[in-house]
This record gives C-alpha cells, sequence and structure tokens, in this order.
C-alpha cells in the first residue's frame, strides 16, 4: 500500500466503506492513512 | 565391623553404576544398533566381575557380594541371552577364586539364568511398583537359596550362620535401593523427553498463531482491493495501481509462507546426503531477484562437499540468512557466500556489507519475535535456523559490526566422499536415459 498515491488512498478509503467492504479492509487503510499522518483528510470530510 | 560396611558400600555403588549409566547413555542414541543392544548386558558383566573382585567379605571358600544383582537385573530385562552370557562370567569368575563357593555360585547362577529367561517377559511388562517387588522377591529367594546350599555342603570353612543370615537381609535390601534409583533415572529421563516435546509444541503453536495473524493481513488488502476494482469502471490508472497492490500483498503472503512454514511441516523429512555447492546455487537463484532489486551484488566461492541433512530445512536455513543479509542492504553492497573446511567441520560463511547490528542487538539475535526490521519483520527467521543448524549437530557463530556488515558463520559436521557429487551426476544420467 505504500505506492499508492495519498489521493488514491483516501479516496479508497471512502468508496470501501460506501462499498461497505470488510472491516478489517477498512481498518487496514485507515492505518496506512494514520501512518502518513493523514488522518485529518478523512475526519473532516466525513 | 567398619571395614565390612565400607566393602559393603563399595558393592552397592557397583550395582547402581548400570542403573545410572546405561540409561544416559542408551538416550543420547549414538554409536551403532549392534553397540546398543550389547551395551548394557556388558556393563552388567562388568560389574558382576567387580563386586566379586571387591567383595563384601571373603573367606577361602566363600565370597560374599551383590553379584546376584546384576545378574538378576542384567537377565531380567536383558532376556535369554543376556541371562546365559551373565551367568557363564559369572561362574567362570568365580572359579578363578576357587573353593567350596564355586559349586554353589554355579547352581545359583544357573538357577537364576533360567528363571530369568521364564519371567522377562512378564517382568518387563510389569507397573513398576511391582517390578521392584518381583526383583526384590527373586533376590532374597536367590539369596535363600545359596545359604541353604552354603549350609548344606557343611564344609569345615564356611562362614558362621549370622553372617549368611544378613546377607540374607542385605542382598534383596540393596535390590530394591537399585531398582529405587533405577526408577528415578527413567522418570527423569521421561522428564526430559516431555520437556523437549513440549517446548517444540509451544514454539510451533506460536509461529502458527503468528504467521495466520501475518497471512491474513495481506490477503485482506488483497481481497479489498480487487473488490475496489471489480465495483465499479475505473481509470486505467488507478485500476493497475489497485491490481499492482493486489499482487504485492499475495506475494507477501507466498514470502511469509516460503520463509517460515517449513519449520512446522507436519510431514518429517528422511535425512539424506547433501551436496552443498549444488543446494547454496538453488537458494541463490531463488535469493537472485530480491537481490536484484536492492542492487546486491551476489559473489560466491563454493566447493562440493557434503553434509548429512535434510533438505528443505537446509535450504530454508541458508534462505533465511542470505534473505536477512540482503534486506540489510536496502541501497546495494555485496553478498559474499563461502564454502571451506575448518578443523575438519564443514565451514558455510555468508556476509554482507550492510547495516550491521549493535551488540546488544547481536545478543537477541534468534530471540522469537525480535526482530531489527520493524514492522516487516516476524522475528522468527533466526530463530528458525538456529533450530535446523541444531537439529544438523552444527554451531553457528555471528559477527557483526555496526553500519560494516555481518558475518554468518555456520559450522557443520562433514558428511564423507564429495565425490558422491560426480556420482549423483552419473546417476542423473542413467535415469534420464531409462
Amino acid at each position: 500500500m505504500k505506492h499508492l498515491s495519498d489521493e488514491l488512498l483516501i479516496e479508497s478509503y471512502f468508496k470501501a466503506k460506501e462499498l461497505n467492504l470488510s472491516p478489517e479492509f477498512i481498518e487496514l487503510i485507515e492505518k496506512e492513512i494514520q501512518r502518513r499522518s493523514l488522518t485529518h483528510k478523512i475526519k473532516l470530510s466525513s | 565391623m567398619i571395614s565390612i560396611f565400607k566393602d559393603f558400600l563399595l558393592n552397592v555403588f557397583f550395582i547402581l553404576l548400570p542403573v545410572f549409566l546405561v540409561p544416559f547413555w542408551m538416550e543420547r542414541e549414538k554409536g551403532t544398533e549392534r553397540l546398543r543392544l550389547y551395551l548394557p548386558t556388558a556393563c552388567y558383566a562388568a560389574v558382576i566381575v567387580l563386586c566379586m573382585t571387591l567383595p563384601v567379605g571373603a573367606g577361602s571358600s566363600f565370597i560374599f557380594d551383590l553379584r546376584q544383582i546384576p545378574l538378576w537385573l542384567g537377565s531380567l530385562y536383558g532376556g535369554a541371552g543376556a541371562a546365559a552370557f551373565l551367568s557363564c562370567t559369572a561362574i567362570v569368575y568365580r572359579s578363578l577364586f576357587g573353593g567350596a563357593g564355586v559349586l554353589v555360585n554355579a547352581l545359583v547362577s544357573i538357577a537364576i539364568a533360567a528363571a530369568s529367561s521364564v519371567l522377562t517377559k512378564t517382568f518387563v511388562r510389569l507397573p513398576t511398583k511391582q517390578r521392584t517387588l518381583l526383583a526384590t522377591a527373586l533376590s532374597f529367594a536367590s539369596g535363600l537359596l545359596t545359604t541353604i546350599l552354603t549350609v548344606w555342603i557343611n564344609t569345615p570353612d564356611r562362614p558362621p550362620l549370622s553372617v549368611s543370615l544378613l546377607f540374607l537381609l542385605m542382598q534383596p535390601a540393596s535390590m530394591a535401593v537399585a531398582c529405587l534409583f533405577q526408577e528415578m533415572v527413567h522418570h527423569n529421563i521421561a522428564l526430559r523427553k516431555r520437556i523437549i516435546r513440549a517446548e517444540k509444541m509451544e514454539a510451533i503453536t506460536h509461529l502458527a498463531a503468528s504467521i495466520s495473524h501475518e497471512i491474513r493481513n495481506p490477503l485482506t488488502a488483497a481481497r479489498g482491493f480487487i473488490q475496489l476494482i471489480e465495483e465499479q469502471p475505473l481509470a486505467a490508472d488507478k485500476r493497475r495501481q489497485y491490481a499492482r497492490i493486489a499482487m504485492e500483498e499475495l506475494d507477501r503472503a507466498e514470502a511469509i509462507i516460503t520463509d517460515y512454514l517449513t519449520f512446522a511441516k507436519p510431514a518429517p523429512e528422511t535425512p539424506e546426503k547433501l551436496n552443498v555447492k549444488l543446494e547454496i546455487e538453488r537458494v541463490i537463484d531463488i535469493i537472485r531477484p530480491l537481490a536484484n532489486m536492492s542492487c546486491v551484488d551476489v559473489k560466491a566461492t563454493l566447493a562440493p562437499f557434503s553434509v548429512i541433512g535434510e533438505r528443505e530445512k537446509f535450504r530454508q536455513c541458508l534462505l533465511n540468512v542470505m534473505k536477512n543479509a540482503i534486506e540489510a542492504m536496502p541501497n546495494g553492497g555485496i553478498l559474499h557466500v563461502y564454502v571451506s573446511v575448518e578443523q575438519g567441520r564443514l565451514l558455510i560463511r555468508i556476509a554482507d556489507t550492510g547495516v550491521g547490528m549493535t551488540k546488544e542487538q547481536l545478543e537477541r539475535l534468534g530471540e522469537p519475535y525480535f526482530t531489527t526490521k520493524g514492522i516487516k519483520g516476524t522475528g522468527l527467521g533466526m530463530m528458525v535456523v538456529y533450530r535446523i543448524i541444531e537439529s544438523m549437530n552444527g554451531t553457528i557463530r555471528i559477527e557483526s559490526e555496526i553500519h560494516k556488515g555481518t558475518t554468518v558463520s555456520i559450522y557443520l559436521p562433514l558428511a564423507p566422499s564429495p565425490s558422491s557429487a560426480t556420482i549423483s551426476d552419473k546417476e542423473k544420467q542413467l535415469f534420464a536415459a531409462l
């Protein structure tokens, strides 16, 4: 997941939530978002 | 009085020798089958001789010692063949000393051998307590027979009745003591075996738990990203990125299996003669893509020496060490694999010019779950390496200097004849022609 661009990563997060994909997968994306210190980007928009 | 007691203790020491030595020797599993079959009997025979040489008491025609105890124990545990050998030993050696006691000894020894041959099968199957009781009773019976015969023969220099009676009591008592110690020794050995098994089980359980957790993550990620591709029309670029991640995660899952599951293989391998050069070359082939990715130059100075080991485990071991070396050089470097013989042992040296380790890290190397790779490491690779080398009767030495590199030196016992390399080539040709 390191190779995903930041925008695509955030986009994947929202898409995954929208499509109701597995919570473990969403958690994995969240962890990567946290790792890159982008957490504010997902909090603000939801 | 004191000197008799001293000699008695000496005899007790003699009869306890096989009780302690034989089980521990047998446990080490060294020596040929033949040796292990005959060793206990030989030991008991030696004890019989010792008892008679340094007896508790001796007159001109009678010798008092505890020889009947090793005679009983050796025959009951060893069977008819051992019984015959041991009684012959007792009879022949006793006859060297002469006197009327020779006849008594011969009769009693034959009786003991006969009784043991009949009872041996039952004896061995009995539970401990009953075995001890039976052995004690039998030693009392043979003592009684000895006393009766001694009295009956009635030569002028036969020992006083009091001595015979004392002996009648001491013999079964000594037998009971010997059996007690025997049981303690066996219990101890069984316990140690159980501990080793339990440790192995625990390691495998830890490994299994860690691996299933490790694999679940990449599979979850791969699945998620594939679902993202599936659910909607996507720009080709994004689709490609998602696909790439899915592939990477699947590769990681496979890598975990490759790295660690050999250790917990359900089907055990058979040890065979391995050509070190061929095996190392094979492993280098496997890690070459990884090396190329990190711009690591792989150099090998190999020689076709042989070791005995399990092929997959050996490869696993080399793979783990070389992988560690490459991962220590993310910005390139040199990986050198070097094979030679040192002091009669095979030496495989794997050296890198990578980040190296501090003294503290070096000390913890091999500790389960300890890793210098951060999130990426499972901390199990070197543990597996240590176990495999240990199982091949080898030793491993690691030197490292921070920022300079690490050198892993593996010493293994050599298997005979490196010319087996040419033989297997010829064999391959033969099989190919069939």
